[in-house]
């Protein structure tokens, strides 16, 4: 799989060759790639020290939506390493996240 | 008050401002391009200030209203879409904001090499979402028949062999759909550069009749679509007592990632 790679050109959009409009994606998806996916920026505690009412409303952010969240079983907050409550916050230690060579599971 | 902040929403190779022009933000503000060298954020200026809605309390207050978040959330995930339709983007996580375009910039600087591989990594990708269902288990129909009067003799018997038949039908539902899972995954695996389950997603927030065995998240060449689309029809076919379903193309949210230098 790696010639496919090789083959795409650096500045190819994935949209470039797909006819297909964007589709409406259900809301469960949606929450669980923007709640728990995409970029963590790792040293946000790091920097946030120096910024504390932003490193404050993103952890309000993910406490405030723990009620809801439950009541949709959704949990992702445990595993997050900000409200898990062990330490300093450093995402490094996370491989949830390392995801794109290893093939989980 | 209000004060600005700036909402971040992907890190991308620089973007027209003609593709910016047609989305709009969390906030319904219009979105624009931080650059640093090879690299943008494309961000929105939202309200952080004690009166806005990104400001703290009300941000609290909000994120436990459903529907304000599912707003938001679709809206990120709207301006993500429609930057990675056009350039190579990866994606932020729902909420990251700045205090003004210079701490953009800064972040930019601080993890270039690090959004600079993340974005080599999805470039000519695109992530797909297949999800496996249990079969509806057809065992006898407890719940169909009413319970035997009481006193009826034998029934009380029979009614409970059927309880327990249903149980048991129920069990083998979800075990075949554990099996299924983990042949689906392995097929599109290859299929993929890469791939990852994710959390079965609950049935109360799918709303399906039965439980999903597999929530599976693929990164797939945008060349290969046609053959990985193809691939799930082959399960689907080979598969026709659980429901599969299919979605896709999007961001690669659940394929990047910025390791702390």
């Amino acid at each position: 799989m790696t010639d496919a790679r090789e083959r795409a050109p650096l500045t190819r959009p994935y949209g470039s060759s797909l006819a297909a409009p964007p589709q409406p994606a259900n809301l469960a998806d949606i929450l669980e790639r923007v709640l728990d996916k995409g970029i963590v920026i790792a040293g946000d505690i790091r920097v946030n020290l120096l910024d504390i009412e932003l490193l404050t409303i993103k952890i309000r952010l993910l406490v405030a939506s723990v009620d809801k969240a439950q009541e949709m079983g959704i949990d992702w907050w445990r595993r997050d390493p900000m409200l898990s409550g062990d330490g300093d916050g450093n995402a490094n230690g996370n491989d949830e996240r390392k995801a794109v060579e290893s093939k989980d599971e | 008050m209000s004060e600005s902040g700036c909402y971040l929403y992907a890190i991308a190779a620089p973007v027209d401002d003609g593709v910016l022009g047609g989305l709009r933000g969390v906030a319904g503000e219009p979105v624009r391009a931080v650059r640093h060298r090879d690299l943008v954020a494309v961000v929105g200026t939202v309200d952080v200030g004690a009166t806005g809605a990104f400001g703290e309390e009300a941000l609290a207050r909000n994120l436990n209203d459903l529907g304000w978040l599912e707003h938001a959330a679709r809206a990120h995930h709207a301006v993500v879409d429609g930057v990675a339709r056009a350039v190579p983007a990866a994606p932020l996580r729902l909420a990251t904001i700045c205090a003004d375009d210079d701490g953009v910039r800064d972040r930019l600087e601080r993890w270039h090499d690090g959004f600079r591989r993340a974005l080599d990594e999805v470039t000519g990708r695109a992530e797909w979402s297949v999800k496996v269902f249990a079969p509806s288990s057809r065992g006898p129909g407890v719940d169909a028949e009413p319970a035997p009067a009481a006193g009826t003799p034998g029934s009380g018997a029979a009614y409970l062999i059927r309880r327990k038949a249903a149980a048991t039908a129920r069990d083998d539902a979800l075990a075949r759909a554990t099996e299924v899972a983990e042949d689906v995954h392995a097929e599109l695996a290859a299929h993929a550069v890469g791939a990852r389950r994710l959390a079965g997603q609950d049935q109360r927030l799918t709303g399906g009749a039965t439980p999903m065995s597999l929530n599976g998240a693929y990164l797939v060449p945008i060349d290969d679509s046609g053959g990985f689309e193809a691939a799930v029809e082959a399960l689907r076919a080979r598969y026709t007592d659980c429901r599969i379903e299919v979605a896709g193309p999007w961001p690669a949210y659940s394929f990047v990632t910025v390791e702390q230098s």
